[in-house]
Parts: C-alpha cells; structure tokens; sequence
C-alpha cells in the first residue's frame, strides 16, 4: 500500500519532468529535434553535438546566450546545441554536477562553458580529451581552447570611466563614487568591482573602498542601501555605480523618492543593459548601463567550436565586445534586443 | 519500538522501489545515463548530501533539525581554505581543524538546544546558518581560494578504478551510523529522545546529552563533507554557504522515512532518498530540462515526501487504533 503510494508519486514527478521536458524543446525549434535525431548526428561526417552550460537560464541576459547559440543551430543544420543552466547563479553545486555529467556522458563533441567558479571548472575538465571553451567567464586551464566573450572587469572599467566624464559633464568637481554590490565573494561581482575601481580612480574620480554596499544583487536592498548611502553623505555622490542594472535602477529610484537636491545630478551606473533598464534610461530615471553582447557572445562561440572542431586554427581570445547605453543609443539597444528574442 | 523498526523497513523498501523506477525510466529516456561514468557521476554527486544527511537524520530522529549543515561545511572548508591561504600545508593539520571546527559549531548548537533551553533548534540553526555564512566570507576575505594541498583534496577527487573514494568512506559511515542507530543502547536513546521526552527522562537517559551528541555529529559530518566539497571543486568559497543544502539533506531523510514528528528514519532509507535527489538532478541535465522545471520537479517530490510522510502517519495511527479495537 505504501509502497504502491510512493512509487506512483515518484513516477508522477518522473512523468512531470518528462512531459516538461519535451514542451520545453518544442518551443524552441533548433535543439527540440536533437533529442530524437541523435543517430544522425553520429551518423553525418561534419555534424557535432555541442554542450554550452550556462551560469543559468533564469534571467534575460542568459536568455538572449541561449537565442544566440540556438541562432547559429539553425542556420547549420549539420550542429545541434544543448543549451542548459543551473537554477540561479550562485547555483555552484549544481552547475558543477552538470558539468560533471555532461563531461561524464560523452554525448558530446565539444564543451561551451560559462563557469560560476572558474577554479571549479578547471578542476573538472583537467581530464577530459574533449574540446572545452570558455564563454562569459575566463577559465584558468590548458585544457580552454579559446575564451568568448568580453571580461566583466574590462567592460566595468569602461563603463566607470564613461560616468567619470558624464560626471564631468554634470557639474561635479569632487568625484566619488560608491559602489552597490552583488553577492559578497562571487567571482563576477568581484571581476565587476574591480572594473568599477579601476576605472574611476583611473580618470581621476575617487572610488570609495570602505564603503561598498553589498545587495546580494537584488532590488529591495539596493533600495535600503541607497537611503543609508543618502542619510551618511548628505553632501551628495557624484556616481553611484551597481553591479546590475536592478539595483542601479533601485538605487535611482530610492533617490528620486527622496528628492534631495545634492543627488539631483548624481551618475547611476548600472550593468547588463537589459531591456528595462535601457528604457529607464530613455525616461531619464537612470543615467547608463554597461552592456555585453550576449547573443553576439553565444553565436560566436558556437562558430568557434565548430571551427576548432573541423581542424581550423582558432583564436584563444574572441572579444564580443561591449556597448555603453546611455539616452542616445538605448531605443537602438531595445530594439536590437527585441530583434533577437523575436526569432 | 520493534513495530517502529518494521515501519521503517517497508517505507524504505518503497523508497528503493522508487529509486528503481526512476533509473529504469532514465535508462530508457537517455542513452547516456545507464554508463559506467555516469553513474560513477552520480554517486559522487550524492557524497556531499549523503554526508550532511547522516546529521540531519540524527537530528530529524529527535524531533529536532540541523539548519546549519551546509553553511558548517562551507565554513569548514574556509577554515582550510584561510589556513592554506596563510601558508599552511599539512594536510593532516588542514582536516584536522577543519574537523575540530565544525564540530564545536554542532557542540554550540547542541548546547544552545539542551544547556541554554532555546525553544527549538530550528531557531537555533537558522542563527547559526547566517553566522556561519558571515565566518565564511570574513575567514576567506569574501575570496575564492584554490590551490589546496594534494592530501586534502584526495578526499573528494581520488578515485579507484574510476569509482569514488568519497562514497566508500559514506558507505562506511553510513553501515556504522546502521550499527549505532540500531545495535547500541545510544542508538536507542536517540529513538527515545525523539518518540517521548518525558517518558525519555522518567527511563533515566540523560536527554541532554544524547542530543548534543547528535547535534556534535552533525557538525562533525558537516564538516567532512565540507573537506569533500574542497576536494570536487578544488576552493572554497564563503558564498557557497547560504546554497540549500540543508534542504537537500532533509528531503534525503524524509524521502527516505524520517519524519518531523521524531523518532522515526533509517540510515538506508536516507542514503536511497539521497541518491533519489542525485539521480533526478543528473537526470534533469542528461535530458537538458529547462531549470525552471527542474525547481518545479524537485519541489513536488519534496512536497510529495512530506505528504508521504504524513499518510504513513495517519495510517500507522489508524492501524493501532483497529489493533486496540480488536484487542478490546
């Protein structure tokens, strides 16, 4: 009786994941066929099967790698991708027994990884025989064919310096700035912040060490943070600078409830520059936003696999680049965004 | 009491069947899954909560919980990962404190439980959990540290033959915790404690000690768990420590027959519950189930778990009521 309880719950739960499984493929054209068809992929000279595991799957930015990678599928019939990702991204055990998996499964013919620990992956692939490339984040190993994608510390420096001069233009004389951080100890808010240091002391405003505000990337406490940073320099902050675009427009918006008019000119730096916060920008509610090129950064990677994979020469380092959005390129930005979620 | 272990039993024999059941259907959804490398995957994959398991059990048997098990590990292996950081390169002396660290922090929380009265450990360790997670990133400097010496890490990375040092090590805790559980008088005050406290107390066990023991083990388990984790990975970071663990380690026990009410769970049903998680995670990323389903999934077999809990329950009550019915 028990017995009969459990298994049918179980098999219910199994039954679940199956059926969600395959609406989930079918709703995207490209890697929906690669679960059935993988006799043909064996079968063809030139076809591989490609695994890019992403640090997740649940935020847009992530959405736009999957789009990208599925684009290049699509227009090569002959590569399949699987495009998966842990839960959240500080899901490290997790995408770390995916990684582990996948390299253990051998259905593949070439490895795209984003790692969330970078140190973590270089662990895992240091004994496999197959092609491993890095997307997003660097991984430190022999074994990484090539890196795609640009560095969050160079893209953050970047955008740091491009709020200096903004800041400038604003009327600041005194340029500080603070930071809204991420998660303490994650390897991309720490790539960010250094970007962000780099960048502001570098031409010449004054970063503030000491007082960098941690929000575990989320907008209810960036918003708290905000009204401490406003109630500790009344005087006002020339750049608030956030490690995405959530908190920067968080931080903007706790400002602009308060009305103080010392944080009227003030420079909200935010990162990813994903659709809403571009339009932020266009009403004038933040100032700018760094953003990579994710779709770019995806397709581009893909390509590369398959070139290292038929016998091509392959750079180690392929930079997709970044873009500053600020209020006269974000309608442009939004609609090359809405472009790619349209295929 | 022997009635309770015979409930056990064919709770268990349920939990394998399901376990069966979900092999057999990956098997047959994925190619890739019934593979010498892949289940070799699997099992290193369910060390860490396997580990942390074997504590909550003792805890959940008692009627009480370990929330702080997966921030202890991650404190642990930032202990290590601090001292290494610093120069240190015994590896004997890294797992040593690293041991000696996480069970004082199980030792705390027994103490706070029995010495201090607070009301239930599930405050307690909740407490704990975000003091561990602070320790952890102050220890490592909000860093990652890699670069752990050989002898620590053979833990987790060794293999034999391709199999797992790491589950073999859990295979012996586990048939030992089995024999302690089952065999010992210890064993059977910690069924005690979590069935009847005043009858516990009136039987002349000394309750208190009995679950500071259990919470010691806890920490004690967390901890080589956390040098398990050092040596899959290869760092440590103080991040890591608000991941929930803990909630793998109570659905393992629950999908395995433990229940909240206490003195109830065995060690083989919460090492089927673990490898139950391990297996639907592998399976979820050998079919590439989006991880929007994949939360979805697991959170109905944990909902499903506890339900399972609670009509065994109702049914075990019905079924005294009856005997008591036919005896009268």
């Amino acid at each position: 009786m028990k017995k009969r309880l459990f298994a049918a719950l179980l098999a219910g739960a199994v039954a679940l994941s199956m059926v969600a499984c395959g609406g989930g493929g079918s709703s995207s054209s490209a890697p929906a066929e690669d679960k059935g068809s993988a006799e043909t992929t064996e079968a063809g000279g030139g076809s591989y099967k490609i695994d890019v595991i992403c640090k997740t799957l649940s935020s847009e930015y992530w959405t736009y790698i999957k789009a990208g990678a599925e684009a290049y599928a699509k227009e090569h019939p002959e590569v399949t991708v699987d495009v998966k990702g842990p839960p959240s991204e500080t899901s490290y055990d997790e995408q770390m027994n995916m990684i582990q998996t996948d390299l253990g499964s051998g259905a593949y013919d070439g490895y795209i990884i984003a790692p969330l620990q970078a140190d973590t992956a270089a662990t895992l692939i240091a004994d496999t025989d197959k092609p491993v490339m890095a997307l997003d984040s660097a991984i430190n190993s022999d074994k990484v064919i090539s890196f795609i994608g640009t560095g969050n510390e160079e893209a953050a420096k970047a955008g740091a310096a491009a709020a200096v001069e903004a800041a400038k233009a604003a009327g600041w004389t005194d340029i500080k700035c603070i930071e809204i951080a991420g998660v303490q100890g994650d390897g991309t808010n720490t790539a960010r912040m250094n970007g962000y240091i780099a960048g502001i002391n570098e031409n010449g405003g004054e970063f503030l060490e000491n007082e960098i505000h941690y929000a575990n990337a989320v907008a209810d406490l960036a918003t708290n943070e905000m009204e401490g940073i406003m109630s500790s320099h009344p005087e006002g902050i020339a750049i608030i600078c956030a490690n995405n675009d959530d908190m920067a427009l968080a931080a903007a918006n706790a400002a602009a409830k308060a009305g103080l008019d010392t944080y009227k000119n003030t420079i909200f730096l935010g990162f990813d520059g994903q659709i809403p916060a571009a339009e932020a920008i266009l009403e004038g509610k933040m100032t700018m936003s760094t953003a990579q090129n994710p779709y770019n950064m995806a397709y581009m990677a893909v390509e590369t696999m398959v070139k290292h994979l038929n016998g091509e020469q392959v750079d180690p380092v392929v930079d997709s680049g970044y873009t500053i959005i600020t209020k006269d390129n974000a309608q442009e930005h939004i609609d090359t965004l809405k472009s790619y979620s349209g295929n | 009491m022997k009635k309770g272990k015979l409930g056990g039993l064919s709770s268990y024999l349920g939990t394998l069947g399901a376990l069966l059941i979900l092999c057999i259907v990956l098997t047959i959804a994925s190619k890739n899954f019934l593979t010498y490398s892949n289940i070799m995957s699997v099992l290193k994959q369910t060390t860490f909560t396997a580990l942390l398991s074997t504590g909550m059990l003792l805890c959940l048997i008692t009627a009480g919980i370990d929330l702080s098990v997966g921030a202890n590990a991650t404190f642990c292996a930032c202990i290590c990962g601090m001292l290494v950081k610093g120069g240190m390169t015994n590896p004997v002396v890294l797992i040593l404190i690293a041991l000696i660290a996480g069970t004082i922090v199980g030792l705390i929380n027994g103490t706070l439980l029995t010495r201090l009265h607070l009301p239930h450990p599930f405050v307690s360790t909740l407490g704990m959990k975000n003091f561990l997670w602070g320790a952890s990133l102050l220890v490592t400097g909000s860093q990652m540290i890699s670069g752990f010496p050989a002898g620590v890490m053979a833990l987790g990375s060794a293999t034999i033959g391709g199999f797992p040092v790491s589950f073999i090590v859990v295979a012996i805790i586990y048939v030992i915790m089995h024999i302690v559980l089952t065999r010992t008088a210890l064993g059977r005050s910690i069924y005690c404690a979590g069935g009847n406290m005043e009858a516990t107390r009136l039987s002349g066990i000394d309750a208190a000690n009995v679950l500071t023991f259990c919470y010691a083990l806890s920490g004690f388990m967390a901890a080589i768990a956390g040098i398990v984790s050092v040596g899959r990975s290869g760092i440590c970071n103080g991040a890591n420590a608000i991941q929930p663990y803990d909630t793998d380690a109570i659905a393992s026990c629950v999908i395995g027959g433990a229940s909240f009410m206490g003195g109830k769970g065995t060690m083989f049903g919460t090492i089927i519950g673990a490898l139950v998680i391990a297996t639907l995670r592998n399976g979820f990323t050998l079919l590439s189930v989006d991880s929007a389903v994949q939360n979805m999934v697991l959170g109905l077999v944990i909902i499903g778990a506890v339900l399972l809990d609670v009509t065994r329950e109702s049914m075990a009550a019905k079924a005294r009521r009856k005997e008591a019915a036919a005896k009268a």
